[in-house]
């Protein structure tokens, strides 16, 4: 009998505790818990991972394709990713995955796109400060892939190294290499091409 | 490279901590002029979960295949033990051949059983079975041997037994009407859902293999 109640109590305890591993664990990462609430059903709860990692994906993606496509190319992203949410084996890697789906999806329209028509002064904007981002977007373009897409993160969509290498899944010290090598770059191409 | 790391301990380029530079400042202004625009995300009604709606055919697939199975299991199962019972009606008809043949061998060459003939032999046999000759020992006794024997040799004997008395075991049936009957009725049922199967299963394959070929070009002619 006192076997029994023991052993009742370990299971009771185990029981109590895995779920509080889980609580921490969703308290730690609130993207699992977020996730599997739209796993179960509640799609309300992916506008909160959309408004989370809307901007990463906004940043990828502009870092690739031209500014005019990104904004509906990022609605596809997340639609695709809502299709495929039950292929997301770690649920704490939502950014990462997203982050992937979204460098794939840059590829292919590329790719897709074989015919593509260049944007004449009449299109761009009149705006002389967007004008001048473009220019100076392009010239970010020109830069590796990893130096291109960490400095339009920091640049244009505002994010921190430490927000960067949380949501995209990179290591604090790769993005602050990154970071600092990249505008090291960028600083002597500007001043070579233009100044500001 | 450490002394990269060192120099951005705490600066505004890593996290928009400390001194900001002036430069940065600028470019930071005007690069966010181009930052993501808050838009609501369109989910369309029908937009689910891919890897579940294409589960569905496979399911499908599945279950039509182990219908399949089942059904086949089924009627090889039937079929065997139809084999059986036509090999039991054989023997049941060969052991009753060699009774009938025994049963005309003169009480004088079963010299064991003495004041008792091959027939009262089998009237014992049949009493104590029970089963009115459908099931038999499958150890022959020794005058049934010497018949067997005697048989071999003379044909016209067994014939002319057989003509003399009509054998129990072989006018009457293994199964009742009743039985056969339901024996019939389940064995067409079986047939039919191995049809319905065999359909099912035909409409699921055409149907993946169709999910293939959606690239497929129709009504191609030949020029000219």
């Amino acid at each position: 009998m006192l076997e029994f109640n023991a052993t009742a109590d370990l299971l009771l305890m185990n029981s109590q505790s895995q779920a509080a591993i889980r609580q921490r664990r969703d308290e730690a990462a609130p993207d699992a818990a977020v996730i599997r609430a739209v796993l179960a059903g509640d799609r309300d709860q992916y506008g909160r991972l959309y408004s989370i990692y809307a901007p990463l994906v906004h940043g990828i993606v502009l870092a690739r394709v031209p500014r005019s496509e990104a904004d509906d190319l990022v609605q596809d992203i997340f639609l695709h990713a809502l299709r495929k949410l039950n292929t997301l084996r770690d649920h704490n890697a939502f950014g990462p995955w997203i982050g992937t789906i979204a460098r794939n999806r840059a590829m292919d329209f590329h790719r897709r796109s074989h015919e593509t028509v260049e944007v004449t002064d009449d299109l761009k904007s009149s705006d002389a400060t967007e004008n001048k981002a473009e220019e100076i977007l392009e010239i970010i373009r020109s830069l590796p892939a990893a130096y291109c897409e960490t400095l339009v993160l920091r640049l244009v969509e505002g994010m921190t190294g430490p927000e960067i290498a949380q949501r995209t899944g990179l290591t604090p010290a790769s993005v602050r290499v990154n970071l600092h090598r990249g505008m090291k770059l960028l600083r002597n191409k500007l001043g070579f091409e233009e100044g500001l | 490279m450490k002394n990269e790391l060192k120099n951005v301990a705490a600066d505004y380029l890593w996290d928009q901590t400390g001194e900001p530079d002036p430069e940065l400042k600028e470019l930071e202004r005007v690069m966010g002029s181009l930052g993501y625009q808050p838009r609501p995300l369109a989910l369309p009604a029908s937009c689910e979960n891919q890897a579940a709606r294409n589960f569905r055919p496979l399911l499908a697939i599945a279950a039509t295949i182990v219908l399949a199975v089942g059904a086949a299991a089924l009627w090889l199962e039937f079929k065997r033990e139809s084999a059986q019972v036509a090999k039991t009606d054989a023997k049941t008809a060969a052991s009753v051949d060699s009774d009938r043949a025994a049963a005309t061998i003169p009480d004088d060459v079963l010299g064991d059983a003495p004041g008792a003939g091959a027939s009262d032999v089998r009237d014992d046999r049949d009493d104590r079975d029970g089963l009115t000759g459908l099931i038999h020992d499958n150890h022959p006794k020794p005058g049934r041997l010497i018949a067997a024997r005697r048989n071999r040799s003379s044909q016209a004997g067994r014939v002319e037994a057989t003509q003399r008395e009509p054998a129990a075991g072989l006018t009457a049936p293994l199964l009742a009407a009743s039985e056969l009957r339901a024996a019939e009725a389940g064995k067409a049922q079986l047939m039919q859902a191995l049809r319905v199967a065999s359909a099912k299963f035909n409409v699921a394959l055409r149907k993946a293999q169709g999910a293939n070929n959606r690239n497929l070009i129709h009504n191609q002619h030949k020029i000219g």
